[in-house]
């Protein structure tokens, strides 16, 4: 379980969140749903300990991350697996090296079959075993995408975060990527928090979904409840639309 | 925004103070991680080839024709006052041990290995992969700092041994085909160079090579807005460390000298 208290994070004058409440069970996959600049991501990293609150308290199962020295958070920090929006790929390093460096780290125990640790996780993400000795610079967007899901789950994480998995991709493959996500927390029974404003992508992955909104969570339910909602904000979220309660730069242009 | 000075003067002095701050807190960390893991060695043989090895062709042409230029216009100097060019081994000597090879190898190794290092770590920064490293376990500062330090601190004072080799060779070449002067001459001069003539510009080129790594590596990891930021952390890395290693230089030669090292 994760669980978020009264979170604030500002960076110099910009509030980007401004008390954020949010507990995610195990087992769930909670989307986060957001305008741009909203703090979702700082939200997910918040979560993993890359960025501290300025005030409120994080707890990762039962240890409060909030104030933990880097050697205890980086405990923590070993039960997650982090999509990030660009893959974040070590450009230096092949894809099997790029899938082996967390497990290295963090599960060392698991490198006496280290060839068998990539082709499996390759073949999780949909990719061949031969794909493993290209280095990133020759995939194309979505191989990293899934070479970057095969490096955040080759620990065997028990939370993933993803970052804008469908973001930059065409439809197909953002499809794709969503039915990945389905399948890892089939396969895996892994807790996940998405992050994303791809309104398809969240109906199809996510058992609940939260809304951010200036700096605060303005709404909570599954799926069903969220599509239904009667409040303003999400309404017009949902709908894609310009006119609403939610005031984006281009308007005051 | 600059309405109110006292406000303005107060933003700038703060800045200067986190960027000092950020400095030795990125230092500490370095030093820390030095000592509590072993360096990768991998990863600091990579960095040694690129930062020392690939350096080698610019350093030695930087440092060829300085001492060449050096004796040639000692040589032609001395000629006008003395009618001889005279002092033309000792000076190119001292010039190039004291001076010239630690300090023009520091400008060298700034424009090349300081760029690539602020340019790498700030694209690495830019696109996640140093928030990547934190969540695959690894500490950015034990991965990418220490082993370019590590590097630097080892090839930068190298470099210079080297350089200051091939200036003497560029300025004997001169001395002797162009000027005239006897090889013995020449090489007896040089031989008179004390040892800690050389330790003083040796102990200038590892203070050079700190600047510049802790320069480069800062910017970078500190580097922010995409592309432009990029740009932003390499052109400013290559000043301030060239400044940085020109100013310094005065003041630790002053230093040496008051020190008795050379």
């Amino acid at each position: 379980m994760i669980r978020l208290q009264g979170v604030h994070k500002a960076f110099g004058a910009n509030r980007v969140l401004r008390g954020v409440d949010l507990e995610i069970p195990e087992g769930e996959t909670l989307t986060i749903i957001g305008g741009s600049g909203t703090g979702k991501s700082v939200t997910l990293k918040l979560m993993v300990g890359l960025l501290r609150p300025d005030h409120g308290r994080i707890w990762v199962d039962d240890t409060e991350t909030t104030f933990l020295n880097e050697d205890k958070l980086f405990e923590e920090q070993k039960k997650f697996g982090f999509l990030f929006q660009g893959a974040a790929l070590f450009d230096s390093l092949t894809v099997a090296e790029n899938i082996l460096f967390g497990v290295r780290n963090l599960r060392p125990e698991l490198l006496a079959n280290a060839r068998g640790v990539v082709e499996q996780k390759l073949g999780f993400v949909g990719l061949k075993p031969e794909v493993a000795l290209l280095k990133p610079a020759e995939l194309s967007g979505g191989m990293k995408k899934r070479v970057g899901l095969a490096r955040a789950i080759a620990h065997e994480p028990k939370y993933i975060l993803y970052d804008e998995p469908t973001t930059g991709l065409d439809p197909i493959m953002s499809d794709v990527i969503n039915e990945l996500i389905l399948s890892l927390q089939e396969r895996l029974k892994v807790t996940s928090i998405v992050v994303t404003h791809d309104m398809k992508s969240t109906y199809k992955v996510s058992n609940r979904i939260a809304m951010l909104h200036e700096g605060r969570i303005v709404a909570e339910g599954t799926p069903r409840e969220i599509q239904s909602s009667e409040n303003p904000l999400v309404k017009q979220f949902i709908t894609g639309s310009s006119q609403g309660p939610i005031q984006m730069a281009v308007r005051h242009a | 925004m600059f309405h109110n000075p006292v406000a303005f003067v107060g933003r700038r002095l703060l800045g200067w103070a986190r960027t000092l701050g950020g400095v030795v807190v990125l230092v500490q960390k370095t030093v820390y991680w030095l000592f509590k893991a072993r360096p990768d060695v991998r990863n600091t043989a990579i960095q040694m080839n690129e930062i020392g090895v690939r350096s080698f062709p610019v350093t030695s042409l930087t440092a060829l024709f300085t001492g060449m230029v050096l004796a040639l216009q000692t040589g032609y100097s001395f000629r006008k006052v003395f009618n001889e060019p005279l002092y033309v081994g000792t000076v190119v000597g001292l010039s190039l041990l004291k001076e010239l090879g630690p300090v023009l190898t520091a400008l060298v190794v700034a424009g090349r290995v300081g760029a690539a290092i602020a340019a790498e770590l700030g694209t690495m920064n830019v696109t996640e992969q140093i928030d990547a490293l934190y969540t695959l376990g690894t500490n950015p500062v034990r991965y990418l700092v220490v082993p370019r330090f590590l590097a630097c601190l080892v090839m930068v004072p190298l470099l210079t041994v080297y350089a200051d080799l091939i200036g003497i060779l560029g300025g004997f070449g001169i001395a002797h085909w162009r000027l005239g002067i006897p090889a013995p001459v020449f090489w007896d001069e040089i031989n008179a160079i004390g040892l800690e003539d050389g330790f003083h510009g040796l102990i200038k080129s590892v203070a050079f090579a700190l600047i510049i790594v802790i320069t480069a590596c800062y910017k970078g990891i500190r580097c922010q807005g995409g592309a432009e930021g990029v740009g932003q952390a390499t052109t400013s890395t290559v000043v301030v460390s060239m400044v940085m290693v020109l100013v310094s230089d005065y003041f630790l030669s002053s230093l040496l000298v008051s020190l008795g090292v050379g």
